[in-house]
C-alpha cells in the first residue's frame, strides 16, 4: 500500500463503482447491524437514517415479474397515424393490426395517442379511470446513457446486456454493475426492520412474501422471503398436520425433533430455523383458515390464483401483525423468439384478468390506496421481427396499478419506434431513457423507506436523482 | 447389557466381530473427555466408546474422516479404511495417485446416448437443445456415484466454491464450459495452487464470468479503461482477501487497532491493466465464419473449454505497479505480465492463511483455531521440500491435523460445521443401498437447487453460495463465530430442503435421482429400503443401523428418544405397507434431524 503514489490517478476512478458490490453491501450491512445493536435513543445520534414515518398505516407492494422479456412495445402501442405507420413498418409481421388495438386516453401526451394490446381491455379501462399508469422505455442503467455513449464505450453499461440471467438479476437487485445475491426488496425490508421504530413485524413470517419461492428480489442481508403457494397458501413440511395416521405420526416426530433442546450451537441453530418456519406456517394457515376469503371472483389461471392468494394474505394482515408487506410473483413464458403474437397475447390476457380481479379485491377490502402493483421484466424485445418472433433488447414499458398511482398517464418518453432513431442501437434495441433505479426508488419512497436510506439500496441512484430533491424521481405515485 | 450385546453381535460388520482392538477412544484417547452420553442403546455414545462395548470407535473414526475427505463415504470405503487400521495418511497418498474420473467424456457419452435415442424416435438431432447445464448435471452425478477418486472430487468441490464460476449465467447453455471448468479443477486439485491460479485466470469460463475476456487496454480517444472486475476478484476472493493476515489467519492490526487493507483502488486499476488482451483461443465452429478467432469476438463463437490467448495489440504496454513494490516493466509480452502478476499475488504472505482457512472451512470446521490455520499456512508456504503452494501438503495438513482428527472436537460445541446441501444428498446416495433399475445415476439438479439453494457450479454470484464469514443471527453470531452453510438454511429453504428429503424417501415412488428424459432414459434411483427389512421389527436396531450409515454413530439421544416410540407406533394390521413406511420414516427422521444436518 502507498507504494505507488507517483503514478497517475486515472481520469475515471468511478467513485460509484469503486465501492461496488462488496463495499456497497458492507455499508448497508453495517448500517443494519448498527441499528439493530442500538436502542432508540442511541439511534437518534445516527444522522444518516431517520425514520420519517410512524408506520401506523398498512401498505403493500406487489412485484409482478414477467420472466423471459415482455415485448412491451406490443403492450403499449402508439396509434397516431404516423407513429403507428412507423411501428407497423419496423415490426413488420409482428405488428398488431391498428383496428385491434384498444384505445386509451392518456392526459399527459399532447398530440400523441396510444392504445394497449387487444387482450388487455381491463387494463385499458383501469388506465382511463386513473387506476393505472405506464412508464415508458425504462431499463437497467448505471449512469445516464445515450446512443453515442454506447458506441463510444464512454459510459459503464450493465453487465450482461441482453442476457436473461444477468438482466433478470439486475431488475431484482438494481445493482447492474455487478452480480450480487441480494435484491432491493430484501434490502428495503432489512432497512425497515432495523429502524428503531420501524413497522410492526412478525417474528416468524417475513415482511417479504413470495408466491414463487426463493428469489433474488426478496433476499436481503438479514432477511429472506416467506414463501407461500399460489393455491395452497403456507408451504409446510410435506404432510405436516394432515389427518391420517401416517401424517400424524410424522407430524409428532417432526415436532419432537424441532422442539428438543441442544447444547451444540450448530444443532441449536439448525433446529431454531426449522422451528421458526414451522411456527410461521402454522400461524399463517390458522389465520387463513379462520378468515372469510375475499369474495371477488378470480379466473382459474396460475396468475389469478397467485393474485387471489395475495389478496387473501392481505386480508389476514392484522392476524399476522403486518403493517408492511412486499409480495413477489414470477410469471414466465415471455421469451417469445417464436409465436410472439399468439403467446404474448394469451399471457397479457391472463395478466389483464388477474390485475382486474385484484383491483376489485382491493376495493372490496377498502385498501385500494394502500396496495401498489408494479411490473418488471428483464428487457423489452427487438423492434424488428426475426420472422416469427422477436429477440432480446433493452429499454421497455412497465405498468403500475393502485389507488396511490397518479394514473391515466404515460411517464417518461415513449420512444420513436424506428431503426436509426436517436435511441436505436441495432435490430430495434432501444437505449432506456429512464433507469430502473428511478422507477424502484419512487416505489420505495411510497413504501416509506427513508430518503436517507435510498442510496444504500440503490447505489447508482445518485447518477439519476438527488435524494434531497423535493420531487419524486418520476412522479407516478402520490406520496 | 443383554441388548447391547445383541446389537453388537448383529450389526457390527462381520470382519470386526470378535476382534480385539487397542485403538478405542477409551483405550488411551479418552483423557480430558467429558462423558455425556448415557443411553445404553446408542452405538457410539461416549460411554460405550470408552468401555469398548458400543460401536467400534475405529468405524466411527474412519467414517468421520471420510465425511471430511470425500463427497460421502461408502460402506466399502469405510471397511477398507478400517482394514488398513485407519491409516489416514496412506489413504490420502493412495488417493493422490488414483486416475482422474473426468466429467467431460461422461457428458459427451450421455449426450450421444440422448441424441441417439431421440433421433431413433424420429426427432431431428438439430432440434435437440444441448448439451447444456442439464447434461453436465447428469454427468456430474454419474461420475460422483461411480468414481474411485474420492478425495479429488471433494477438493474440486471445495475449489469450485473458492474459484467460482457459475451456470447462473450464459455458461448455463454450454455443458462443455461446465465440464471443462470442473475437470480443470480436478486436474489441479493435487497440484500447485500457482498453476491452478493460472489455469483459472486463462480459462474462457472465468474470462466470460468475470469479464476479462475481450478486456482491452486503455483507449484515450474513446475514453475507455480496462475492466476491473477480474483484477478485484482475483485479489479479494482467489488469493489474498481484503485485509493483511497473520500466518494464523487473524488480521494484522495497525497502531489504532484497525485492520490493514491489502490493496486499494489504484492497485485494482494496475492489475486491471495486466488482464488486458485476452481473447478467444479456439473457435467452436472452425468451418464457419469467422475462420479465425480475433479479439473482441463474442464468447458464443468460442470453444468453451479451451483457454483464452493473448492478443498483444490489445494488451496494455505501460508499466504496471503491483503489490509490495513490484513493477512490471513496460512493453513486456502480455503473458509475461500475467505470469509475473500471478507470481506477485501467489507470493503474498496472505495466500496461505487465506486459502488454507477457506479449505479448512470446506472440509473440516467453520471455526478453526488460529493454531490450526497456522499449521496449514506452514504447509502451504513450504511442503517440506521448499515448495510453496503444494496442494498435497495443504490437504494433508488440513485432514491429518489433530484438530480435524481428535475426537474431542465432537464434544466442543463450536467445532464442526453445518453440512452443505450437496453433501447431504451425495453422502446419503453414496452410502445407502440403492435400487438402480436402469444402470444410470443421471440426475437433474434443478429441483434440488431450487429447494436447497445449492448445486455444483451453480452459485448465485462469484461470492459463492455463502460467504465464509457468514454469521447466522443467534448463538453463533453472539459468540462471534461463523457458520457459512447456514446461509442456505433460512425459514424458506429449511422447509423446502426437508421436503426435498421427503421426495427422496417417501412411500409413493420417491427417488434420489431422476432425469428430464423419456422413460427409456430415466434413472429412477431409489433407496433399497428392503435391505433393512431384517431390522424392521425392532426400531431401536433399525435406528442404530441407520445411525451407522447416515450419522456415523453421532445420532443424538434427543433424536433417538424422540423418534423410536413413533417408529414403534408406525404399525397397522390392515396391510404390510407399515414395514416400508417404518423404514423410510426412520430414514426421513434422521435426515431432518440436526445430527444429520451438521458435521462434528
Amino acid at each position: 500500500m502507498g507504494h505507488h503514489h507517483h503514478h497517475k490517478i486515472k481520469r475515471r476512478t468511478f467513485l460509484g463503482q469503486a465501492s461496488c458490490a462488496a463495499m456497497g453491501l458492507t455499508t448497508l450491512f453495517s448500517t443494519v447491524l448498527n441499528l439493530k445493536a442500538m436502542n432508540a435513543a442511541a439511534a437518534l445520534n445516527y444522522p444518516n437514517i431517520m425514520p420519517p414515518d410512524p408506520f401506523d398505516d398498512y401498505k403493500a407492494l406487489v412485484c409482478l415479474l414477467l420472466a423471459g422479456g415482455n415485448d412491451s412495445y406490443n403492450m403499449l402501442i402508439p396509434t397516431g397515424t404516423s407513429d403507428y405507420n412507423e411501428y407497423a413498418a419496423v415490426r413488420s409481421n409482428q405488428a398488431i393490426p391498428q383496428n385491434e388495438i384498444i384505445a386509451i386516453n392518456p392526459t399527459n401526451t399532447p398530440g400523441k395517442t396510444f392504445g394497449v394490446n387487444p387482450n388487455m381491455p381491463h387494463l385499458a379501462s383501469m388506465f382511463d379511470s386513473g387506476r393505472v399508469a405506464f412508464i415508458s422505455n425504462v431499463g437497467t442503467l448505471i449512469e445516464p446513457t445515450t446512443k453515442p455513449d454506447v458506441w463510444s464505450g464512454t459510459v459503464d453499461l450493465p453487465l450482461g446486456l441482453f442476457s436473461h440471467s444477468d438482466q433478470v438479476m439486475h431488475w431484482q437487485t438494481s445493482v447492474p454493475h455487478d452480480r450480487v445475491a441480494t435484491g432491493w426488496g430484501g434490502k428495503m425490508v432489512d432497512l425497515l426492520n432495523a429502524l428503531p421504530n420501524g413497522p410492526a413485524t412478525n417474528p416468524n413470517i417475513s415482511m417479504n412474501i413470495s408466491l414463487s419461492g426463493s428469489n433474488v428480489f426478496q433476499t436481503g442481508l438479514g432477511s429472506v422471503e416467506y414463501a407461500i403457494h399460489p393455491m395452497y397458501g403456507a408451504i409446510g413440511m410435506n404432510g405436516y398436520g394432515d389427518e391420517w395416521l401416517s401424517s400424524q405420526l410424522r407430524t409428532e416426530a417432526v415436532d419432537n425433533i424441532v422442539d428438543a433442546q441442544y447444547q451444540d450451537i450448530f444443532k441449536k441453530t439448525y433446529v431454531k430455523t426449522v422451528k421458526t418456519a414451522r411456527d410461521g406456517n402454522i400461524q399463517f394457515q390458522e389465520a387463513m383458515d379462520a378468515a372469510t376469503p375475499v369474495s371477488t371472483e378470480f379466473e382459474a389461471t396460475y396468475l389469478s390464483d397467485a393474485f387471489k392468494m395475495i389478496a387473501n394474505t392481505i386480508n389476514i394482515r392484522q392476524e399476522l401483525g403486518m403493517k408492511r408487506q412486499v409480495f413477489f410473483v414470477e410469471y414466465g413464458g415471455w421469451d417469445n423468439h417464436d409465436e410472439l403474437l399468439q403467446t404474448q397475447g394469451e399471457l397479457l390476457g391472463e395478466v389483464d384478468d388477474a390485475l382486474n380481479s385484484f383491483n376489485l379485491a382491493m376495493e372490496e377490502l377498502g385498501l385500494t390506496d394502500k396496495v401498489t402493483t408494479f411490473s418488471i421484466s428483464e428487457f423489452a424485445r427487438t423492434l424488428i421481427s426475426n420472422g416469427n418472433g422477436t429477440d432480446h433488447a433493452w429499454g421497455g414499458n412497465v405498468f403500475v396499478m393502485g389507488g396511490a398511482v397518479d394514473g391515466q398517464k404515460i411517464y417518461g418518453q415513449y420512444p420513436q419506434l424506428a431503426l436509426d432513431s436517436s435511441l436505436e442501437i441495432g435490430n430495434g434495441v432501444l437505449v432506456p431513457t429512464l433507469s430502473a433505479d428511478e422507477y424502484f426508488a419512487e416505489l420505495a419512497m411510497w413504501y416509506d423507506v427513508p430518503a436517507s436510506g435510498l442510496l444504500d439500496i440503490f447505489p447508482n441512484l445518485g447518477n439519476f436523482y438527488s435524494v434531497n430533491s423535493a420531487n419524486n424521481p418520476i412522479g407516478f405515485l402520490n406520496i | 447389557m443383554k441388548t447391547i450385546f445383541k446389537i453388537f453381535c448383529l450389526f457390527l460388520p462381520l470382519g470386526l466381530m470378535g476382534q480385539a482392538y487397542t485403538d478405542y477412544i477409551g483405550a488411551g484417547h479418552s483423557e480430558g473427555f467429558t462423558i455425556t452420553a448415557s443411553h445404553s442403546m446408542t452405538n457410539a455414545g461416549a460411554e460405550n466408546s470408552v468401555n469398548g462395548k458400543g460401536m467400534d470407535s475405529r468405524y466411527f473414526s474412519a467414517s468421520r474422516f471420510l465425511q471430511q475427505a470425500t463427497m460421502g463415504a461408502s460402506q466399502q470405503l469405510i471397511d477398507d479404511l478400517m482394514e488398513s487400521g485407519n491409516d489416514f495418511e496412506s489413504w490420502i497418498d493412495d488417493e493422490f495417485n488414483k486416475p482422474i474420473s473426468y466429467t467431460q467424456p461422461e457428458m459427451e457419452a450421455i449426450w450421444d446416448e440422448i441424441v441417439d435415442y431421440y433421433v431413433g424416435q424420429g426427432q431431428n438431432a438439430e432440434d435437440l437443445f444441448g448439451p447444456y447445464r442439464l447434461h453436465f448435471e447428469y454427468a456430474y452425478w454419474e461420475t460422483l456415484m461411480t468414481n474411485d477418486d474420492h478425495l479429488r472430487h471433494k477438493i474440486a468441490n471445495a475449489l469450485s466454491q473458492i474459484l467460482v464460476v457459475s451456470s447462473n449465467s450464459d455458461l448455463d447453455g454450454w455443458a462443455e464450459a461446465l465440464t471443462g471448468y470442473y475437470d480443470m479443477l480436478l486436474d489441479n486439485s493435487f497440484g500447485n495452487y500457482r498453476d491452478l491460479l493460472e489455469e483459472v485466470t486463462l480459462s474462457i469460463q472465468m474470462g466470460y464470468y468475470l469479464s476479462h475476456l475481450n478486456n482491452a487496454k486503455e483507449n484515450p480517444e474513446a475514453n475507455t479503461s480496462p475492466d476491473e472486475n477480474y483484477a478485484r476478484e482475483i485479489m479479494q476472493l482467489f488469493t489474498i482477501g481484503l485485509y493483511e493476515l497473520n500466518p494464523d489467519g487473524t488480521q494484522v492490526l495497525d497502531g489504532s487497532g484497525n485492520p490493514i487493507p491489502t490493496y486499494d483502488q489504484e492497485d485494482i486499476q494496475e492489475f486491471a491493466k495486466v488482464f488486458t488482451g485476452l481473447g478467444i483461443g479456439v473457435l467452436a465452429y472452425p468451418n464457419e465464419w469467422p475462420y479465425n478467432p480475433f479479439f473482441g469476438l463474442n464468447v458464443w463463437a468460442a470453444k468453451k473449454d479451451e483457454p483464452m490467448i493473448m492478443y498483444e495489440d490489445f494488451h496494455e504496454t505501460e508499466e504496471k505497479y503491483l503489490l509490495n513494490g513490484s513493477v512490471l516493466p513496460a512493453n513486456q509480452p502480455g503473458m509475461t505480465d500475467i505470469d509475473m502478476a500471478l507470481d506477485n499475488l501467489f507470493n503474498h504472505p496472505n495466500v496461505g492463511p487465506f486459502i488454507g482457512k477457506l479449505l479448512i472451512k470446506r472440509l473440516v470446521t467453520s471455526n478453526p483455531s488460529p493454531a490450526y490455520v497456522n499449521r496449514v499456512t506452514n504447509a502451504f508456504n513450504d511442503n517440506g521440500s521448499g515448495v510453496r503452494g503444494d496442494m498435497q501438503a495443504v490437504i494433508k495438513a488440513i485432514l491429518l491435523d489433530e484438530e480435524a482428527r481428535s475426537g474431542e472436537a465432537m464434544l466442543t460445541p463450536y467445532a464442526g460445521r453445518a453440512k452443505e446441501p450437496l453433501m447431504k444428498i451425495s453422502s446419503f446416495a453414496r452410502i445407502m443401498p440403492l435400487n438402480v433399475p436402469n444402470g444410470r445415476y443421471w440426475s437433474q439438479g434443478w429441483g434440488f437447487y431450487n429447494n436447497t439453494g445449492q448445486h455444483i457450479l451453480q452459485s448465485p454470484t462469484v461470492f459463492n453460495f455463502y460467504l465464509p464469514d457468514f454469521q447466522p443471527i443467534g448463538d453463533i453470531a453472539d459468540m462471534d463465530l461463523t457458520a457459512p452453510e447456514f446461509k442456505l438454511h433460512n425459514t424458506s429453504n429449511a422447509i423446502s430442503s426437508i421436503n426435498q428429503f421427503w421426495s427422496i424417501v417417501n412411500y409413493w415412488g420417491g427417488s434420489i435421482f431422476s432425469t428430464w428424459e423419456e422413460e427409456a432414459l430415466q434413472s429412477w434411483v431409489t433407496v433399497d429400503w428392503e435391505a433393512f427389512l431384517p431390522y424392521v421389527n425392532e426400531p431401536e436396531i433399525l435406528v442404530n443401523e441407520l445411525d451407522k450409515l447416515l450419522t456415523f454413530g453421532q445420532l443424538s439421544d434427543q433424536t433417538r428418544d424422540n423418534i423410536i416410540p413413533i417408529l414403534h407406533d408406525t404399525y397397522w394390521t390392515w396391510s404390510d405397507n407399515w414395514q416400508e413406511e417404518r423404514i423410510k420414516a426412520a430414514m426421513y427422521y434422521i435426515m431432518i434431524s440436526p445430527d444429520f444436518n451438521t458435521m462434528k
